[in-house]
């Protein structure tokens, strides 16, 4: 059914109604013909977050590229709205025709991060789902879900039939031809859902048993039927130039957090930071030719009229031609008064310097991510800075005329002591120090330097050298924030921290199994739902309903021996465990690894793996080593 | 040179702000590539001004925008450029070329236009009706109370805000109302002061208002704020 005038007479009475009205500038509106297979785009939070999300907007228009399919987007309401389309009977719609979902042969989830999983169980609810894809008949959508927290999605696998793994672009659309074909030729879902399953990069967990030992130690996840895969391997683009990008963005009428074009000028990184899921999952590094960037920045900026375009990686400035692709762009766009951003900037003064090359028209803040604060714990995680540039770049930043920088660290990164914590105190006020320094030597109008300084908890994640480790627990991350709280003091300092209880329950989803599908369910039926807005977020919640099941938190942040079977030691994301083994145990001496793409390659083992190599733009490329 | 144009901002833009819809209208501009100035500074932005905001949740019929570009072009090139990079909700109905440091529209604009689609818990005949219109506008004052965000309630006295009213239609009046800088009446005010006079009159939805128009007063008459007796002087 299409709501549109049930929502047309109770908009008025909601706040922000902007976030459910879709009509913007670039929207697709396909017709409802009965062959076209009907997708439900859906993100688990509302309007300003999901518009922002980069991956969905290529999956929307990827997917509404091919004629037999069309996509719409679903935005989950925020609470006001919620109780009003609970009191007038409005089921969950999509922004383009306002048809409920149940109209939908699709309903597709991104995973972007864990602490949304209850959102989408009152996603599914809302939409008049049964939550539990066993309780859904033919009658409704295929629910399906990828994205970045999709390798491990255990805790979600009982309400979700299907996992696509990897990167859309390599086969979501055959993917929903094929099941569309399925459909047109009325094959039952069960079989429906074998035959997609021999589907490169699928995963249908009702295929895969698991198995657990006396003390409750996984033993084994292996298929419950013949012929089903037993590994599951990531699906990867092999040339960015060749991979669809859109041009032709949505431009919404309200803010939104990320509104501007932005360009994806690579995918991957290989910096082999030990605690970043993002360094180890999306390898190896392809790098879009900067013709074919600046091809894409045209046509983007023409479609959607935007003033500001961000260039986008994990480290956008390890481009290899990062140089004269921001010159060409500033220089391009500086008549038409575009501003150009950097996201992921290094710390050094190589960045600054790039930073302040682009930033002609209008400057945006600087952040640096030092991630801890002693040099010993910083070739822990093999984070490749040292105090040396980060001054130099502080230097260079505030000599340049910005006076507010943020800092970003860590705490709870294994082997840490008192001592860097101290080390980030000490960082702080060297970096807030020189800026004094230069603005009073300076003839210049400076403002009064602020150092923000945010602060986060590490939570161990799959597919990383870390993936073993044993998070802090709850004392030890209060002790810790305790002491920054009590030495980040004074004019000049702002210091932000995570909610530690948060970063728990993070800790819990991210490393956990399907036991824990009952407790999201409870802790949803308890009313978690958008618990990435502060005002809705509510740990005790969770920590109820772990009693209530049963469920030791502390059984899934512990240490996890290397033997161990892993609760998504089904999937094969292309990096060797034994390379990830490797880099733990370099990690605990401190052992530094080199990024292949300017050294020698690192025995990752993604290029043999996945046949694919890096794709750099501004160098040769290396030789691949055994 | 300078235009000042007419647009509409109608259903599928409803519930955006006035500062969302300059921003929309800056979009729109780059999209049709016209040859925009900007404004001078740190921050450049695509010199546009606007005239008294709209409420949010509100249509209009008539609002009016200034646009500086630095070449010349022809009124009808400009328009159709804006219209085909435009949602169709916002549609440009017209311009002329206004002298350069002409009053601001904020500045001129003083009077708008409503209408209230109302509705009757009984049916009314058309005479009543006028009668109660009638019988509305005459009275000596129309109290009632603002609700202002951030700061306190406080009861405001509409008749003098209300320079005229007529039955448009059956159930459509028309209300001729202050607006700017000097005092204005929302129309949400106007459908309480009728509810609270006349229980037969529901309670006014913003789905049930239109904004006509934007005017200029003088001598007792209104004009478009692009009329040639306001850019002339």
């Amino acid at each position: 059914m299409i709501y549109a005038d049930k929502l047309k007479e109770n908009l008025y009475k909601i706040s922000s109604p902007e976030r459910y009205t879709g009509n913007e500038w670039n929207q697709i509106n396909k017709e409802w013909f009965p062959d076209r297979l009907k997708i439900g785009l859906a993100f688990p939070d509302v309007y300003e977050i999901s518009m922002s999300h980069l991956g969905l907007k290529i999956l929307y228009h990827l997917l509404n590229k091919q004629n037999n399919l069309l996509a719409e987007r679903v935005y989950a309401p925020w609470t006001d709205m919620e109780k009003m389309m609970r009191e007038n009977n409005i089921p969950l719609f999509s922004l383009e025709s306002k048809h409920e979902i149940k109209d939908f042969d699709v309903f597709g989830f991104t995973l972007q991060y864990e602490m949304s999983y209850t959102t989408i169980l009152n996603m599914l609810d809302l939409a008049g789902l049964p939550l539990r894809s066993k309780d859904r008949g033919e009658e409704y959508p295929l629910v399906i879900a990828g994205g970045a927290t999709v390798f491990n999605p255990e805790p979600l696998t009982p309400f979700i039939d299907l996992f696509f793994i990897g990167e859309a672009e390599t086969g979501i659309s055959e993917l929903m031809e094929r099941y569309r074909e399925y459909r047109l030729h009325g094959l039952p879902r069960d079989q429906i859902l074998r035959n997609l399953s021999k589907i490169p990069g699928v995963y249908v967990p009702r295929f895969y048993d698991v198995q657990y030992d006396e003390a409750g130690i996984l033993k084994e996840i292996k298929p419950n039927l013949d012929g089903i895969k037993t590994k599951i391997k990531r699906q990867v683009v092999k040339n960015l130039n060749e991979a669809f990008y859109p041009t032709d963005f949505l431009v919404p009428y309200r803010d939104i957090v990320h509104d501007r074009v932005v360009i994806e000028i690579a995918r991957g990184c290989t910096r082999s930071c030990r605690f970043c899921a993002a360094g180890m999952v999306y390898r190896p590094v392809r790098e879009r030719s900067k013709e074919k960037i600046i091809e894409i920045a045209d046509q983007a900026l023409a479609s959607t009229g935007y003033d500001e375009i961000s260039i986008s990686s994990l480290s956008t400035v390890d481009y290899t031609q990062i140089e004269d692709l921001t010159s060409e762009m500033a220089d391009r766009y500086q008549a038409d008064k575009v501003s150009i951003s950097l996201s992921s900037l290094r710390v050094d003064q190589f960045s600054v310097d790039l930073a302040k090359e682009v930033q002609k028209v209008r400057k945006t803040g600087l952040t640096f991510a030092p991630e801890a604060g002693t040099q010993r714990l910083r070739d822990v995680i093999n984070k490749g800075v040292n105090e040396k540039d980060m001054l130099a770049a502080a230097r260079s930043a505030f000599e340049n005329g910005w006076s507010r920088l943020k800092l970003y660290f860590m705490i709870g990164l294994p082997t840490e002591t008192e001592e860097d914590l101290q080390g980030i105190v000490d960082l702080v006020y060297r970096v807030l120090d020189l800026g004094k320094e230069i603005r009073k030597n300076t003839k210049k109008n400076m403002k009064r330097i602020q150092i923000s300084v945010g602060v986060s908890t590490f939570v161990p994640k799959p597919f990383t050298p870390f993936q073993w480790v044993k998070m802090a627990n709850k004392s030890e991350i209060e002790t810790k924030q305790q002491f920054l709280r009590d030495n980040l003091k004074g004019r000049g300092i702002k210091f932000s921290w995570n909610d530690p209880q948060l970063s728990l329950l993070e800790g819990l989803l991210a490393r956990g199994d399907r036991r824990l599908a009952p407790l999201l369910e409870t802790v949803w039926k308890k009313g978690s739902n958008l618990e990435g807005w502060g005002e809705h977020s509510n740990p005790d919640i969770w920590f109820e309903a772990l009693e209530e099941h049963n469920i030791s938190i502390d059984s899934y942040l512990r240490e996890r021996d290397l033997a161990e079977v892993l609760p998504w030691e089904q999937f094969d994301v292309g990096v060797d465990r034994k390379f990830l083994a490797k880099e733990y145990r370099k990690s605990m001496s401190g052992e530094l690894t080199v990024d292949c793409r300017f050294d020698d390659c690192t025995g990752c083992a993604i290029c043999g793996n996945f046949e694919i190599d890096l794709e750099l733009v501004g160098a040769d490329k290396n030789v691949i080593q055994d | 040179m300078l235009f000042r144009i007419k647009f509409a901002k109608r259903e599928g833009v409803r519930y955006i702000s006035h500062l969302q819809l300059m921003n929309t209208i800056r979009r729109i501009a780059r999209r049709a590539q016209l040859p925009v100035a900007f404004s001078e500074g740190f921050n450049p932005h695509i010199k546009i001004a606007m005239g008294p905001p709209l409420a949010v949740g509100l249509v209009s019929e008539g609002e009016y925008l200034d646009l500086e570009l630095v070449e010349e072009m022809e009124i009808d090139e400009l328009l159709s450029a804006l219209n085909n990079s435009s949602p169709d909700a916002i549609c440009f109905l017209q311009a002329k070329i206004i002298p350069e440091g002409i009053k601001s529209l904020s500045a001129l604009v003083d009077t708008a236009v409503y209408l209230l689609y109302l509705e009757f818990s009984s049916e009314i005949t058309k005479n009543k009706e006028q009668q109660m219109l009638d019988e509305f506008i005459s009275e000596e004052s129309i109290k009632i109370i603002r609700h202002r965000r951030r700061k306190k309630d406080r009861e405001i006295d509409l008749k003098p805000r209300i320079y005229g009213a007529e039955l448009s239609a059956p159930g459509i009046w028309r209300f001729s109302v202050m607006t700017g800088s000097r005092g204005n009446v929302r129309p949400e005010e106007i459908g309480r002061a009728l509810s609270d006079k006349y229980s037969c009159i529901r309670e006014l939805s913003p789905l049930e208002v239109l904004r006509e128009g934007l005017f200029v007063r003088q001598d007792n008459k209104i004009y478009p704020p692009y009329a040639e007796k306001i850019i002339r002087g």
